[in-house]
């Protein structure tokens, strides 16, 4: 699913990430610790090609994804779903038409989106607020609108960076158990954060990064720096 | 298809919630459009103008009283006959007679000098050539031996210098009119250009979501030209109607002075199928270009 080679990347003389290793199995729940600035962004930069390596080559859902031409990176990304800390919502289109922007976008006929954006809205139970406005939201909704939004495509992969970073506990803890209900349904998750208690508490596999290196890849890891 | 309704959508959206830029730039358009349409339209009487006065040099060719009908007769046709000439008409002494007697009609001294009874008015031929230029050629075949003997006299109309004045105008107001023109181009082009620029910087979030979630890059760029060709297309109908109207009320007033027989309001009407197709053209040429460039320098990002 997830295959880094040998990636390097390098900002000027700043070395961001300093060959990274590591694969990705389909169906697998992944969480990207470390401390800050030891590359995680770099990462799901890297991940959505926002960046390119300096050296070295990924593989994502099929895609070889350190070749694509910017002619083909739009349609790349239809197939990873991508959640920020801040959420990206437009602030100017209520909760269906942030969802259904991903789908018009992309050219989905309007029949497609009016029986997918219902479905996807009620997965993240947030049917019942379709009409209001991001302002109008909690923290947590407007996170788990954004997952909705980055569902509509059904990607294999879903990267999440910081997602819980701007919430309570109790909102941090249903983003969780949204990501991995979508991992139930088969969706790799790759889930870069600083939260100790969310990693320790998932029981699932843990890479840690430390000064771009990869320094620890434990199958049921804890948050260990 | 989707994608292009979807395409104008957005385009409509992002004219509609930046008024107040929209509306600067739809103003810019507006008097561009009115100064360069104002220019062609001076262009167009003057050219009008000086068709007419050329229409009207001629060269008239005076015969002696005992030359027979049937030899101006015989010139006649073979003046007809040469390229050069357009049109020859012959004036008879009661033709010119008649002529005398218009021209003077509110003068009884002068008209009452002729007379059926006393007509002193010389037949004559008018030779129309082709171009004025051909008068000097046409005028030398006719001083050949042969006709010579046969004439009194030949003149030229005045209008040659008064074409040779429009002429000169024409060409002034063409020059002028250009630059003032490509200078309001230039003026407009810069403020499109800006205002769109604008417009994609207060909408910079949106764009990044756009391509976050796998927006191609035409999708993103189309509402931009969109809003582009809507500046222009505004700004066209808008100096299309202070043209309309303004002329419609000056008409009166200027129209004695361009000597157009029918009103300058009827003879804009006339040509406003050109008028539309012009503006329309020049607008979308400009939006477009304008928003391309606008988008081009903004998205270079993406080939990161």
């Amino acid at each position: 699913m997830i295959i880094f080679e040998n990636i390097v990347k390098t900002y000027g003389n700043l070395s961001a990430l300093d060959g990274v290793n590591f694969s990705v199995d389909q169906g697998e729940f992944v969480s990207l610790v470390g401390p800050s600035g030891s590359g995680k962004s770099t990462l799901i930069k890297l991940l959505i090609c926002e960046e390119r390596p300096t050296k070295g080559k990924i593989f994502i859902a099929g895609f070889e994804v350190t070749s694509l031409s910017p002619d083909q990176i739009p349609f790349y990304r239809r197939h990873v779903g991508v959640v920020f800390q801040d959420y990206k919502l437009l602030p100017d289109k209520n909760v269906f038409e942030n969802v259904s922007y991903a789908m018009e976008v992309s050219g989905r006929s309007r029949l497609e989106i009016r029986s997918q954006v219902p479905k996807i809205l009620d997965l993240v139970g947030l049917f019942e607020k379709k009409d209001n406005y991001p302002v109008e939201l909690s923290g947590g909704e407007r996170q788990r609108v954004a997952i909705a939004r980055s569902l509509v495509h059904q990607p294999k992969l879903i990267a999440a960076d910081e997602p819980t970073g701007n919430l309570d506990p109790v909102n941090t803890w249903e983003i969780i158990q949204l990501l991995l209900k979508i991992n139930q349904q088969g969706t790799t998750v790759l889930l870069a954060t600083h939260n100790k208690e969310v990693v320790d508490s998932l029981q699932k596999r843990v890479i840690t990064l430390n000064n771009g290196r990869i320094v620890r890849d434990q199958m049921r890891g804890k948050y260990v720096i | 298809m989707s994608s292009l309704l979807r395409i104008v959508k957005y385009g409509f959206q992002n004219f509609w919630r930046n008024k107040a830029l929209s509306f600067v730039a739809v103003t810019i358009m507006t008097f561009t459009l009115l100064t360069i349409t104002m220019f062609v339209i001076l262009n167009l009487l003057v050219i009008f103008n000086i068709n007419k006065v050329k229409d009207r040099i001629d060269l008239t060719v005076y015969f002696k009283d005992d030359v027979t009908d049937q030899a101006i007769f015989d010139l006649q046709k073979n003046l007809a006959n040469l390229p050069a000439v357009k049109e020859v008409t012959y004036v008879s002494k009661e033709d010119a007679l008649k002529r005398w007697q218009q021209q003077f009609n509110d003068n009884d001294s002068l008209k009452g000098i002729v007379s059926q009874a006393y007509n002193p008015l010389p037949r004559s031929l008018e030779v129309s050539p082709q171009d004025p230029s051909q008068l000097p050629q046409i005028e030398n075949i006719i001083h050949q031996d042969v006709y010579a003997l046969m004439i009194a006299d030949t003149s030229y109309t005045r209008n040659k210098d008064i074409v040779n004045r429009l002429l000169s105008l024409l060409q002034f107001i063409k020059r002028s009119g250009l630059a003032i023109g490509l200078f309001f181009i230039l003026i407009s082009f810069l403020v499109i250009f800006n205002t769109i620029r604008l417009t994609i910087f207060t909408k910079r979030d949106e764009i990044e979501v756009m391509k976050l979630v796998g927006a191609a890059k035409g999708f993103i760029r189309g509402p931009f030209v969109v809003e582009g060709v809507l500046y222009g297309l505004f700004g066209s109908i808008f100096s299309l109607l202070i043209i309309y109207f303004g002329v419609y009320f000056l008409s009166p007033y200027v129209s004695p002075y361009f000597g157009l027989e029918t009103d300058l309001f009827s003879y804009l009407v006339k040509y406003i199928p050109v008028i539309v197709a012009f503006q329309f053209g020049v607008a979308t040429i400009i939006g477009t270009i304008c928003s391309q460039f606008a988008m081009w320098r903004h998205l270079r990002i993406w080939s990161r």
